[in-house]
C-alpha cells in the first residue's frame, strides 16, 4: 500500500516514551525526541505516539499509541520508528515493536526491565517466522515466549531495521545476527546513529591551580562499573581533590561500602554537594550538565550496558576531559579525544597516571578536541539529517513489511473467528447456527462500521 | 411513566462498585415513579476469544418490548452491555474492557503482541466505538473514564459522579490507631503496598481490610506479604461487612488507604471523606485524584510502600492535622452534592432521552 502522500512527505509514526520524572528529568527517548523533532518536522509528516492522550508536542500531533492502527488505517504510515530504552515507562514501545514492524533505534540493547505482562507469553518467534513463511499457523495459546530480559532478542528480531546509539552494541548485534536465527531483519540491516547532544551553553570555566581537582564520575559499583578501580587511584593523588559520584539508588549502600574500603568514607557528606565526596543517586541529564560546569575531569568507566548514554557525549560536548575504558563506545570517542585505560590488573595505576596528568595540565587540549568532535557529529541537526536519510533509504522496506503485517492481521482475525466458533460449538446446546446468527452478524456489523 | 431497563454485566461471586451503582440507580429511578428493572448477563473474561461472543450476545437481545409493552429507554453501564441495541440507549459508563485500553501493555493486562490479541483488540475497540456511538446520551462515572472514552474512541461524554450509596449515614468519631482499606481484593487495588508499608510504621498502628478476594491466589499472596514483612499480628482481614459495620469502621479510622492503579472512580474515597477521614492515595490512582487534594483532605504519594508509610506516620504524629484533613474532605463532599442531592441532576440527565423522539439508527 502506498503512502497517502507518496510524492510529498514521508508519513512517520514516531513511538516514544514522552514521560518526564518528578524533577522534570526526561526519559532518554524523550531527550532524543525533543532534540530531533524540531529538525525533522518540516521535512517529514510526523505523528508522535506515546502513553499520553491526544495533544501536541513540539508542533507535531501526539496520540496514544493504542490509536496508531486507526491513524494508519485512515492514512497509512510510510514507516514506524521506535526508540528502545530499558525502562518501565518504555514498555508500551516494546509491545508495539512486536505489533507494527519498523525501524528501532536502540539505546539499551540489554534489558533489565522484564517488560509488560502481556508479552511474557509473546509468540514473537512464530510471528517473525510467519512474516517469512505465510503458510505457518499460529502457535497454541499461552506457550512460554522465551527470554525477555538481557539481550533484547525479541525487540531486535522483531524490527525490520535497527539503529544503535553506540558502535559496540552495533558490533555485538552483527555478531549475533551472523549466527542466524529467525528475524524480521533478513538482511541484517543495522546502522550507527549518534546520540544527539545540544551545544553546551556552558563549558568548564578555567580553574585556579590551587583549587582541588574536581572529579565527576558516573558508574556502578560492580566489577563492570570499574569505580572500584578508580577509587584507589584517587587516594594516591598528591593534589587535593573532590569527587561527585552518581550511582543508581539501589547501589548507594554498596558505594558507601566501597568508599569505606578505600578509607575515604569520612570525606563523604550526604547533604553537602561541596563536600570532598558526594554521592548522588539517579542519572539526571540536567544534573550531569550542571556538574560538568564545575568539574575538571569526568570518569566514564562502565560498559555500554551500564546505561551510560548520553553522559559521555555530554561530558565531551562540555569540553571536560574524560577518562574511559579503552573500547569504542562510538566513533567520536577515539583516543586523541579521550583518555583511556586498558583492561587489566593495573587499571588503578593507569587511572592514577591520567588523573595526575590532568591535575597538572587540566587536559584543556584534549577536552577541546572532544568538544569539537561532538559538535560535528552529535549536533541535533546533523543527527536529524542522518536519520532522515536513513528513513528515506529504508522506507520501501518498511512499506513492504507493513503490507505483510496487514496480511498477517487479516489472517489473525480469521484464526480468532474460527476459535470463537469452535468455543461455541464445543458447548452444547449452544451450537451450530447460533454462531452464524449472532456472532457473525456482529462481526460483520463491526467490519462494515470500520470500512465506513 | 416510562419503562426503563438498566443493563449490567455480572461477574458471579463478586461484589463491587458496579453492583452498588446499579442498585442505587434502580432505587432512584423507581422513586421517580418509573417502571424500572435490571437485566444482567454473566460476564466471563476468559477465554479471551469469548469476549466478543459475549458482546454479540448482548447485541442479539431484543429489548424493544416485553409482553407487548414497549421499553422506552435502556441504560447501559459497562462492557459489553452497551452492545445492546435499542432505539433509546443511554450509557452511564463505569468502564470499558480495561485490559484492552488503559491497562494494556502493563502488569494488569494479559493482552500482548500475539497478532490474534491485536486483532481482537482492534475488533473490540471498533465495536465499542460503534456501540457507544449509538447512545443518544453518554455519560461516564468520572473524568478519568470520560477522558479514556475520548482518547481511545473519539467519543465525548459528560461526567456524572455517582453519589454516595449510603447517603448521609456516614459519621465521624474520635480516631483510633488503625488504617482502613476497603475494596475487592485483587492486584490492581494494591493492598500489598499497604501491608508492606505497615512494617515501616509505628507498631501501634494496625490495618483493617474490608473486602473479599476477587482473584485466584490473592489471599496466599497477601498472606505471604504479611509474613515477609513480619506484620501478621497487625493486619486484620474482615471480609465483607454490613453497611452499619462499614460506617462504624470508617468513622473511627485514623485514615483510609485507597491507592489502586488508575481507578475508574472509587466510592471508597468519597465514603472516607463523608466520614471525615483523610485519604492516602497514589500519584497514579486515576479517579481518586479527582477528589483528593494533597495536604488538604489527604495525601497523594508515590505508589511505594515507604512513601505510604511516611504519610500514615505523619497522620499518627499529627492527629490534629489528620482531623483537619478529614473535615476538609467532608466539606468537599457536602458542597459537591455527593451525599444525595446529586441524584436529581444525574437521573434527569440519564433519563433525558425520554424527552426526545426515539432514534432508529441504533437498532431495534
Amino acid at each position: 500500500m502506498k503512502s497517502s502522500l507518496p510524492e510529498e512527505k514521508l508519513r512517520i509514526a514516531w513511538f516514544s516514551d514522552l514521560s518526564q520524572g518528578e524533577q522534570g528529568e526526561p526519559s532518554l527517548s524523550r531527550y532524543c525526541t525533543d532534540l530531533l523533532i524540531p529538525h525533522l518536522r518540516d521535512t517529514f509528516s510526523i505523528e508522535l505516539f506515546s502513553s499520553l492522550y491526544q495533544g501536541e508536542h513540539l508542533g507535531v500531533p501526539r496520540f496514544h499509541y493504542l490509536t496508531a492502527y486507526h491513524r494508519d488505517r485512515s492514512a497509512p504510515f510510510d514507516l514506524f520508528f521506535y526508540q528502545l530504552e530499558d525502562s518501565r515507562l518504555g514498555r508500551a514501545v516494546r509491545t508495539q515493536i512486536g505489533i507494527m514492524p519498523g525501524i528501532t533505534w536502540v539505546h539499551d540493547p540489554f534489558l533489565f526491565d522484564p517488560g509488560a505482562e502481556g508479552i511474557h507469553n509473546s509468540p514473537w518467534r512464530r510471528t517473525v517466522a510467519q512474516y517469512n513463511d505465510e503458510e505457518l499457523p499460529f502457535v497454541k495459546r499461552d506457550q512460554p515466549g522465551g527470554q525477555l530480559q538481557g539481550w533484547a532478542d525479541r525487540e531486535l528480531r522483531s524490527s525490520a531495521v535497527t539503529l544503535f546509539s553506540n558502535n559496540r552494541s552495533l558490533a555485538q548485534f552483527r555478531t549475533i545476527s551472523a549466527m542466524g536465527g529467525e528475524t524480521l531483519n533478513e538482511k541484517g540491516l543495522a546502522e550507527y546513529l549518534p546520540m544527539p547532544v545540544a551545544a553546551s551553553a556552558e563549558t568548564s570555566p578555567p580553574r585556579g591551580d590551587n583549587e582541588p581537582l574536581s572529579i565527576v564520575a558516573i558508574g556502578g559499583t560492580g566489577i563492570e562499573g570499574r569505580m572500584r578501580r578508580a577509587l584507589p587511584a584517587l587516594t594516591r593523588l598528591s593534589k587535593s581533590w573532590r569527587l561527585t559520584w552518581i550511582v543508581d539508588s539501589h547501589e548507594r549502600e554498596d558505594a558507601q561500602h566501597l568508599l569505606g574500603q578505600n578509607h575515604i568514607h569520612h570525606r563523604l557528606n550526604e547533604t553537602d554537594e561541596d563536600a570532598p565526596v558526594t554521592l548522588l543517586t539517579g542519572r539526571s541529564i540536567f544534573k550531569w550538565r550542571e556538574l560538568l560546569t564545575r568539574s575538571d575531569v569526568a570518569l566514564h568507566l562502565g560498559k555500554p550496558q551500564e546505561r551510560l548514554l548520553p553522559f559521555l557525549e555530554l561530558s565531551m560536548a562540555a569540553g571536560t576531559p574524560v577518562i574511559v575504558m579503552k573500547r569504542a563506545l562510538f566513533d567520536e570517542a577515539l583516543n586523541d579525544r579521550v583518555l583511556s585505560i586498558t583492561s587489566g590488573t593495573d587499571e588503578s595505576s593507569q587511572c592514577f597516571t591520567l588523573l595526575a596528568r590532568i591535575a597538572e595540565d587540566r587536559g584543556h587540549a584534549i577536552g577541546e578536541k572532544a568538544r569539537q568532535a561532538i559538535q560535528r557529529a552529535h549536533a541535533p541537526h546533523a543527527v536529524a539529517l542522518q536519520l532522515g536519510e536513513l528513513w528515506n533509504r529504508f522506507a520501501p522496506i518498511i512499506r513492504k513489511k507493513s503490507e505483510q503485517q496487514r496480511g498477517l492481521y487479516a489472517k489473525a482475525e480469521a484464526a480468532l473467528e474460527a476459535e470463537m466458533k469452535r468455543l461455541i460449538d464445543s458447548e452444547p446446546p449452544i451450537a451450530g447456527d447460533i454462531f452464524n446468527t449472532i456472532v457473525s452478524t456482529t462481526l460483520a456489523e463491526i467490519r462494515r462500521f470500520r470500512s465506513a | 411513566m416510562a419503562r426503563i431497563l438498566i443493563l449490567g454485566a455480572k461477574v458471579p461471586f463478586t461484589h463491587g462498585g458496579q453492583e452498588v451503582l446499579i442498585s442505587s440507580l434502580l432505587g432512584r429511578i423507581r422513586s421517580l415513579g418509573h417502571s424500572v428493572d435490571v437485566i444482567e448477563l454473566p460476564f466471563n473474561p476468559l477465554p479471551k476469544e469469548n469476549l466478543l461472543t459475549q458482546a454479540a450476545m448482548w447485541r442479539s437481545l431484543d429489548l424493544s418490548n416485553f409482553a407487548g409493552q414497549p421499553i422506552d429507554l435502556v441504560i447501559a453501564t459497562k462492557y459489553p452491555t452497551y452492545f445492546a441495541r435499542h432505539r433509546r440507549k443511554s450509557v452511564w459508563l463505569v468502564h470499558q474492557l480495561r485490559s484492552l485500553y488503559d491497562l494494556y501493555g502493563g502488569q494488569f493486562s494479559d493482552f500482548g503482541d500475539d497478532p490474534r490479541d491485536e486483532a481482537l483488540r482492534r475488533l473490540i475497540t471498533d465495536g465499542d466505538t460503534l456501540a457507544l456511538g449509538e447512545c443518544v446520551y453518554r455519560a461516564a462515572i468520572s473524568k478519568n473514564v470520560s477522558e479514556r472514552l475520548l482518547a481511545f474512541n473519539n467519543l465525548s461524554s459528560e461526567t456524572l459522579y455517582p453519589p454516595l450509596p449510603l447517603g448521609d449515614l456516614y459519621r465521624s468519631q474520635d480516631p483510633e490507631n488503625y488504617i482502613l482499606s476497603v475494596g475487592r481484593l485483587c492486584r490492581i487495588k494494591r493492598v500489598d503496598l499497604m501491608i508492606e508499608a505497615l512494617s515501616s510504621m509505628r507498631s501501634e498502628l494496625h490495618l483493617k481490610i474490608v473486602g473479599k478476594p476477587d482473584e485466584p491466589g490473592i489471599m496466599e499472596y497477601l498472606t505471604n506479604t504479611m509474613k515477609k514483612f513480619g506484620v501478621e499480628d497487625r493486619v486484620h482481614f474482615l471480609g465483607r461487612v454490613s453497611d452499619e459495620e462499614l460506617v462504624e469502621l470508617y468513622s473511627r479510622a485514623l485514615g483510609v488507604y485507597y491507592a489502586p492503579f488508575d481507578e475508574d472512580y472509587g466510592y471508597v474515597t468519597l465514603e472516607a471523606m463523608a466520614s471525615s477521614r483523610p485519604v492516602i492515595t497514589a500519584t497514579d490512582s486515576g479517579g481518586t485524584l479527582e477528589f483528593v487534594i494533597d495536604g488538604k483532605n489527604g495525601r497523594i504519594v508515590k505508589p511505594e510502600a515507604a512513601a505510604i508509610g511516611n504519610a500514615f506516620n505523619e497522620l499518627y504524629n499529627e492527629k490534629s492535622r489528620a482531623i483537619e484533613m478529614g473535615k476538609n474532605g467532608r466539606a468537599l463532599i457536602e458542597s459537591s452534592g455527593m451525599i444525595s442531592a446529586g441524584w436529581d441532576e444525574l437521573t434527569s440527565k440519564l433519563l433525558s432521552p425520554l424527552e426526545h423522539a426515539p432514534s432508529f439508527s441504533g437498532g431495534l
